[in-house]
């Protein structure tokens, strides 16, 4: 007979004061006075996993040393060990021109805000009667990622506002 | 930097990520597209990791049991709906 009603209905249920060694050995992974045993589990994930982590954790660390060497390469001091400042996106300059015209905040970005593809033009060069051609993005301003929360857009391009008529061109 | 504010900042950094996804999809040989995606990526995982230090987990893949997940606050007890 069943100790308890949850072992009839639930063939993964394993009651906490299970005697087998390996039970024991799972149960106290748990703070819960019962836990539901997970059937692909083996006596050997406890060692899978911790290697996996082991891999992550210097994955982590390579990809650390990456942004460093980058940023240093760049002689840029926005980005000390790992901590980022929230203005790391404009440089110094520009930085310095936001402060100065509080107004115009998203106009002053640097060069390094826009996405340029020159691979491409934004329209075809032979462009054909009767067909329909939506304009390739090519260069790419963008906000900053807390004014792009705003408008709901990374990139100044995209940004169309609904004003109840037709807008050539937003303020 | 309070809860909102930390949240905000992750939202952002979310969107930034979700934007240049969608930009690499039509431009997939833009480097500095890439690199940009890496460092918000970056941006967005310290936020993460800052935010669930100071408020408990965000999501129920990162919180240690389901009693924690189930004691934090939901999307509606956040004002603002933001979460």
């Amino acid at each position: 007979m069943f100790e308890n009603p949850m072992e009839m209905y639930n063939p993964y249920y394993v009651a906490s004061n299970n005697n087998s060694q390996r039970d024991n050995k799972k149960s106290q992974k748990y703070t819960c006075d019962c836990h539901l045993v997970d059937s692909d589990m083996d006596d050997n994930d406890d060692d899978k996993y911790s290697k996996m982590y082991e891999k992550y954790m210097m994955d982590m660390k390579k990809e650390e040393k990456c942004y460093n060497d980058y940023y240093k390469m760049n002689n840029d001091n926005s980005y000390n060990n790992g901590v980022m400042s929230e203005d790391m996106y404009t440089d110094k300059n520009s930085r310095k021109k936001k402060e100065d015209k509080m107004e115009n905040m998203n106009m002053s970005m640097s060069k390094d805000n826009m996405l340029i593809c020159n691979c491409i033009t934004p329209l075809p060069e032979n462009p054909q009667v009767t067909m329909a051609y939506v304009p390739f993005q090519t260069k790419s301003k963008m906000f900053n990622c807390e004014t792009a929360l705003q408008k709901g857009t990374l990139f100044e391009d995209l940004y169309k506002p609904f004003k109840g008529r037709s807008v050539h061109k937003h303020e | 930097m309070n809860r909102e504010e930390l949240l905000t900042k992750l939202s952002a950094a979310q969107l930034a990520m979700f934007e240049l996804h969608l930009y690499l999809d039509t431009h997939p040989d833009n480097d500095e597209a890439m690199m940009l995606y890496n460092r918000y990526e970056h941006k967005m995982k310290q936020l993460k990791n800052d935010y669930e230090k100071l408020y408990g987990p965000l999501t129920f893949g990162t919180a240690d049991t389901a009693a924690d997940w189930a004691a934090s606050p939901w999307p509606w007890d956040v004002q603002g709906g933001k979460c």
